[in-house]
């Protein structure tokens, strides 16, 4: 091969190279169009909104109204269905997904799903709870 | 095609190099093309909100705006799942007819209920064009 064959191989190859490049940036772009279905930082805003009756999860015969976190963070000392509650949500909204809900509050901890060492996407929130404090929730999804 | 004492083909090889650059260029913009006509959805325009409205007896769809977006859209049918976990049984709704072009969305929303509960509700539309 000569020079000049040289500089037409190399000119072959970047241009090679600048379309491989415009392929892959109208790739990202293209999938960045797509709604994505719900994900953790949603589901996690909506179980920070939600309010149901004392009544509804506990035993305790009381219609009062209370947010779901308050009624996780006494989950963790007291026996409460808000687990069977979250997993039917949980499994409802990412159906065969496998997930992993974490929370705790002061020291103790509650998970549901199983745990894996990474997640497609993961958020976390802290939210405050009516007796005081705040309950950290964890929400990965595989 | 002759080349000369220099191995060149001259008028030729460039001819021939325009052409494969023709080629691959054309290419890239029938993939660009075909990116984009696939990245259009038409549930991009749904409303989520104003698919569910509250009832006494629970969260309902809204039939009125469901066929009002198959309207808008020109679709050819749509259906809608509605559920709210543990409190209420799911509820669907379809209009016209499937076809094999489908888009499909899961949307989440707050509801509020009975008895003032606010709860999380999903919402699962498939849209056939």
């Amino acid at each position: 091969m000569n020079n000049r064959g040289m500089t037409a191989f190399v000119d072959a190859m970047i241009f090679l190279v600048v379309i491989m490049i415009a392929i892959s940036v109208t790739i990202t772009s293209t999938n960045n169009e797509n709604r994505q279905d719900a994900g953790p930082d949603e589901l996690l805003t909506l179980i920070s909104r939600t309010e149901v009756r004392l009544s509804d999860i506990t035993d305790i015969e009381d219609d009062t109204l209370v947010y779901l976190p308050d009624i996780m963070a006494l989950s963790l000392i007291q026996e409460t269905e808000v687990e069977e509650y979250l997993g039917e949500l949980l499994d409802s909204v990412f159906g065969m997904k496998r997930y992993f809900l974490h929370y705790e509050y002061d020291d103790n901890e509650g998970s549901i799903g199983t745990e894996y060492s990474f997640y497609s996407i993961q958020d976390s929130r802290s939210i405050p709870v009516s007796t005081g404090g705040s309950i950290n929730i964890t929400l990965g999804i595989l | 095609m002759k080349k000369n004492h220099r191995g060149e083909m001259g008028f030729m090889e460039s001819m021939v190099s325009m052409m494969a650059v023709i080629v691959v260029i054309g290419l890239y913009l029938v993939f660009v093309t075909t990116s984009v006509v696939s990245a259009y959805s038409p549930l991009e325009d749904l409303d989520p909100e104003s698919l569910i409205i509250d009832s006494p007896g629970g969260p309902e769809i809204s039939e009125s705006y469901a066929y009002m977006f198959v309207m808008n859209e020109g679709l050819k049918g749509m259906t809608i799942t509605l559920s709210v976990p543990w409190f209420f049984e799911p509820k669907k709704m379809t209009i016209g007819v499937s076809s094999d072009a489908e888009y499909s969305q899961t949307f989440l929303s707050m509801t509020e209920n009975p008895n003032g509960r606010m709860l999380p509700a999903m919402v699962e539309v498939r849209a056939f064009v």
